[in-house]
């Protein structure tokens, strides 16, 4: 299924940001500009993608993807590439301010 | 190209900036020590089995050639320092933005 890659990566790191973000809306959205700071980061380091496909460390299955590559790297690795570090960010933005709040007490 | 491809990648893709970002904020970070932890612990758990199903499906697929060959949990070894150094990267990219942001600086 053309869909599965894509899938695979949306449905797991939305899950995730849905479990992280449930306790820490006020202050995650306070911090919304630090991540998507993140996921642009994360868009650029999916550049990378590129090499690693060219030396063959890794490859796809590709009748399971959109097929749609951009920089020689496929479309749904920048979707995950923007997610996950925003994922990460979230969880050590929350992990750190319950820590600094213990701290005060 | 050599069984070392893949941790070369990650250490110029990963692991060099996440040291370059310690060296210079080292001091900040240290302090939240116990929140890499929980960080690695909930990437490593939850990617796991993402992966292993991925890599099992033939979603995608790792080269023997390009890998140490040193599986762990059905999938290379490569793919935990991927967790776990992009983790460290994101999340230490993330708690030096946060100071900025919320204290104006370095503390």
């Amino acid at each position: 299924m053309r869909l599965t890659y894509f899938l695979s990566n949306f449905i797991p790191v939305v899950l995730a940001l849905m479990v992280i973000w449930r306790n820490g809306l006020p202050l995650l959205r306070k911090c919304l500009p630090i991540l998507i700071i993140l996921g642009t980061l994360g868009v650029v380091n999916a550049l990378g993608e590129n090499p690693a496909l060219h030396w063959g460390i890794w490859s796809y299955n590709e009748p399971k993807t959109l097929g749609i590559k951009v920089f020689g790297v496929f479309l749904e690795t920048y979707i995950y590439c923007f997610l996950v570090p925003i994922a990460i960010g979230s969880a050590a933005i929350k992990f750190a301010d319950r820590q600094d709040a213990k701290r005060k007490k | 190209m050599n069984h070392y491809t893949y941790l070369g990648w990650l250490f110029a893709l990963a692991i060099l900036p996440s040291l370059l970002v310690w060296a210079f904020k080292w001091r900040q970070l240290i302090v939240y020590r116990k929140v890499f932890l929980y960080c690695f612990m909930g990437s490593v758990l939850f990617a796991t089995p993402w992966d292993y199903w991925a890599t099992h499906s033939w979603l995608w697929h790792f080269s023997p050639d390009r890998t140490v060959n040193v599986h762990f949990l059905g999938l290379p070894l490569e793919e935990y320092v991927f967790f776990i150094s992009y983790t460290f990267l994101y999340a230490s990219l993330a708690l030096v933005l946060r100071n900025r942001y919320i204290n104006g600086g370095d503390k």
